[in-house]
C-alpha cells in the first residue's frame, strides 16, 4: 500500500511540475510573440503583418490546430511525420526547462549533469526542424535539408565552445553549481568571460535566425485554412518550437553568465547588512508596481479594445505580483531568496530576450553559405581560443595572484587580438574547404 | 528494486525493444532514424534511472543528438533517393536478419549463465551521483587511453578534409 501511495504521490507531483513548466511557457512564448511583433513594427513600421496581439495568436493557434486535426483525421501516412517533427520541436523544449533553477531552492530536477541537459535537450530540436522540413515542402531539395541541419548543427557548436567558457570559470556542470560559483566568486561570469558571453549571443542569433524567421508565415485570416496542413503546420509549430528555444538560450545564458537567481551585489549582501545593498530586496516589488501603474496608464489611453483589454489584465498581473513580492519581504529569509531569486532570473531573461529580439530585428539576414563560414571560420576557433584564455586568466589568478579585472582584461585584448587576425585572414582563404561561396 | 522503479524500467525497457525491432524492420531510413532516436532516449532513461547521469546527458548530446544526426545528414547527401523509395528485400538481408538473432540469443544466454539464471542481475546500492567518477576515470585514472583514442578520430578528420579538397578542385 504505501507503494503504491508513493507512485500516486511521485505521479501527481510529476504531473504538478509538468503543468507549471507548460503554463510558464505558455506565458513566456505569449510575451516573445507580442513583444517581437512591437520591435518588429517599431524597427519597420510597413510590417504590421506580424501584428500579434494575445486573441490573434490564440487565434492562429487554434486555427493550426485545427488544420492539423482535420489533416490527421484524413488516413495518411505523410502526415505522421510533421507531426512527430512538431512533437520534438516543442517537447525537446519543455523537457529542457525541467533542469532549470530558478532560485536557492527553486527547480524541478536538480541534475548534476544540468548544463550538458539542457543543451542536449536542445540540440534534439534540429530532428524536429529536420523532419518539419523535409514534409512541410513536398519533394524538398534533400541538400537543402541538409545544410540547414548543418547550419544549425554549427552554430550550436559554436555557443557551446562560447558557454564552457563559463563552465570552467565554475568548475561545474551543474546549474545549481554554476550559480552558486558566480555567488562565491563576487562576479556574474560575464565580467569574467565578456567575450564568452559576446560569442554565444552572436551564434545563438546566427543560428536560430532562418529557422524562426522563415516560419512566420500568417495563417490566413478568413479563418478558412489553408487547404495544405503543411503550410499551417509552418507558422505555429515551427515558431512555437523556435520561440521555445529561444527561451532556453535566453535561461542558459542569464545562468551561465548572468549569475542566474543571484540579485545584483549579491555577494555583497551579507558582508554589508545594515548599508544600503539591502535596498535592494525592495526593488522586485517595486519595479513590479511601477509596471503596473505603466500599464494602467497605457489602458486608459489604448483606443483599440482587445490591446486595452491586454494591458488591463497585464496590470493586474503584475499587481498580484507585488502582492507577493513584497509580502514575502516579511517572510523568513529562505523564502526571500527563493521568490525574490525567481523574480531576478526571469527579469534577467526577459531583458536578454528583448535584447536578442531587438538584435535581431537589426541583423540582416545572409544565404547559407556566409553564416556557415562564418561560423566555422570565425566564431568555433575564437570560442576556443577564448576559452584558452580564459583558463588561462584562471591559472594566472591561482599561481601568481593576479587580481580578476586585470587577468580578465589582458586575456580579453588577447582574445580580440586574435579576433582581428581571424577577421584579416578570413577573406583570403574561405573557398579552399569545399564552403561553397 | 522497488516498485515504482520497476515500473519505469519495464516502460523505458518497452520503449527501447519496440522501437529496436521497429527500426530494423522499418523500409523507409527516415523513419528508422526516428525509431533508433526513440531507442538512444529510452536507454538514456534507463541510464538515469541508475543515477548515471553523465552517461544520460552524454547519450542525449552525443547518440541522439550528434550520430543520429550525422546519419540522417550522410543518408541525405550519399543516397537521397533512399530516403524516399523503399529498399528491396533480398536473401542477404534474411541471412543478416539469422546472425542478428543467432547473436541475440548468444548474449541472453551469456548474461544468464553469468548471473546463475537471472536475466536482470540485482541491482547494487547506487551511489547518489557517479559524475565526478566518470571524470576521474576518464582524465585521471585511464587518461592515456582515453587520449589513445583521439587518434583514430584524427585520421577520420584528416580523411574528411582529403575528400573534400579533391571534390573542389
Amino acid at each position: 500500500m504505501p507503494h503504491a501511495l508513493k507512485i500516486l504521490e511521485a505521479v501527481a507531483i510529476g504531473f504538478l511540475d509538468a503543468i507549471l513548466i507548460v503554463a510558464f511557457l505558455l506565458a513566456g512564448i505569449a510575451c516573445i510573440a507580442i513583444s517581437e511583433s512591437r520591435i518588429a513594427q517599431s524597427h519597420n513600421p510597413e510590417s504590421a503583418q506580424a501584428g500579434a496581439d494575445l486573441s490573434e495568436l490564440l487565434h492562429r493557434l487554434a486555427l493550426s490546430l485545427k488544420a492539423y486535426v482535420r489533416g490527421l483525421l484524413v488516413q495518411d501516412a505523410g502526415r505522421f511525420l510533421p507531426l512527430l517533427a512538431a512533437i520534438i520541436s516543442v517537447a525537446t523544449g519543455v523537457v529542457a526547462f525541467a533542469a532549470f533553477s530558478f532560485g536557492p531552492a527553486v527547480h524541478l530536477a536538480d541534475l548534476n549533469t544540468g548544463l550538458v541537459f539542457i543543451f542536449g535537450a536542445s540540440f534534439l530540436a534540429i530532428h524536429g526542424g529536420v523532419l518539419a522540413r523535409g514534409f512541410s515542402v513536398k519533394g524538398a531539395p534533400l541538400a537543402g535539408l541538409a545544410r540547414n541541419a548543418v547550419r544549425a548543427a554549427s552554430f550550436e557548436g559554436a555557443a557551446a565552445l562560447a558557454l564552457i567558457s563559463g563552465v570552467i570559470l565554475a568548475g561545474s556542470i551543474s546549474v545549481k553549481h554554476v550559480v552558486e560559483a558566480q555567488l562565491d566568486q563576487g562576479a556574474w561570469f560575464f565580467f569574467l568571460a565578456p567575450l564568452g558571453f559576446l560569442l554565444y549571443l552572436a551564434s545563438s542569433i546566427a543560428g536560430i535566425d532562418s529557422v524562426s524567421r522563415r516560419s512566420i508565415r500568417p495563417v490566413s485570416q478568413d479563418g478558412e485554412q489553408p487547404t495544405d496542413s503543411h503550410t499551417a503546420f509552418r507558422w505555429p509549430f515551427g515558431s512555437l518550437g523556435a520561440t521555445i528555444h529561444l527561451l532556453i538560450g535566453a535561461g542558459l545564458a542569464v545562468t551561465v553568465f548572468w549569475g542566474g537567481w543571484l540579485w545584483p551585489f549579491a555577494s555583497f549582501h551579507d558582508h554589508f547588512a545594515g548599508t544600503p545593498v539591502e535596498l535592494l530586496d525592495a526593488v522586485p516589488p517595486l519595479a513590479m508596481i511601477a509596471i503596473a501603474v505603466y500599464c494602467r496608464r497605457v489602458a486608459s489611453r489604448e483606443d483599440d479594445a482587445a490591446r486595452k483589454q491586454l494591458m488591463t489584465i497585464a496590470s493586474g498581473i503584475c499587481a498580484g505580483l507585488f502582492v507577493v513580492l513584497a509580502g514575502v519581504l516579511f517572510a523568513p529569509a529562505a523564502a526571500i531568496a527563493a521568490v525574490h531569486g525567481a523574480f531576478w532570473f526571469l527579469a534577467k531573461m526577459a531583458a536578454y530576450i528583448y535584447g536578442f529580439l531587438w538584435l535581431r530585428a537589426r541583423v540582416p539576414q545572409f544565404r547559407f553559405g556566409r553564416p556557415i563560414r562564418a561560423a566555422w571560420n570565425f566564431l568555433i576557433p575564437l570560442a576556443a581560443i577564448n576559452l584558452i584564455c580564459v583558463a588561462a586568466a584562471l591559472v594566472v589568478r591561482e599561481r601568481w595572484d593576479w587580481s580578476p579585472t586585470l587577468s580578465t582584461f589582458a586575456t580579453t585584448v588577447i582574445a580580440l587580438a586574435f579576433a582581428l587576425w581571424l577577421g584579416l585572414h578570413d577573406v583570403s582563404q574561405t573557398t579552399a574547404y569545399g564552403v561553397e561561396p | 528494486m522497488m516498485l515504482p522503479d520497476r515500473v519505469l524500467f519495464d516502460f523505458f525497457a518497452a520503449i527501447a525493444a519496440a522501437s529496436a525491432l521497429a527500426m530494423v524492420t522499418r523500409r523507409n531510413i527516415l523513419h528508422a532514424a526516428i525509431l533508433l532516436l526513440a531507442t538512444l532516449l529510452a536507454t538514456g532513461g534507463i541510464f538515469l534511472q541508475l543515477q548515471a547521469e553523465y552517461a544520460f546527458a552524454a547519450q542525449l548530446l552525443l547518440f541522439a543528438g550528434g550520430v543520429v544526426l550525422l546519419f540522417v545528414l550522410v543518408a541525405m547527401l550519399v543516397a537521397p533517393e533512399s530516403l524516399l523509395q523503399d529498399a528491396s528485400f533480398n536473401w542477404k538481408n534474411y541471412s543478416i536478419s539469422a546472425l542478428a538473432l543467432v547473436a541475440a540469443i548468444e548474449i541472453i544466454a551469456f548474461v544468464w549463465a553469468r548471473h546463475n539464471g537471472a536475466i536482470w542481475p540485482a541491482l547494487a546500492a547506487l551511489p547518489s551521483s557517479n559524475t565526478g567518477a566518470v571524470g576521474d576515470a576518464l582524465f585521471r585514472d585511464d587518461l592515456l587511453a582515453f587520449e589513445f583514442t583521439s587518434v583514430p578520430l584524427l585520421a577520420t578528420i584528416i580523411g574528411v578534409v582529403m575528400l573534400a579538397k579533391r571534390r573542389t578542385r
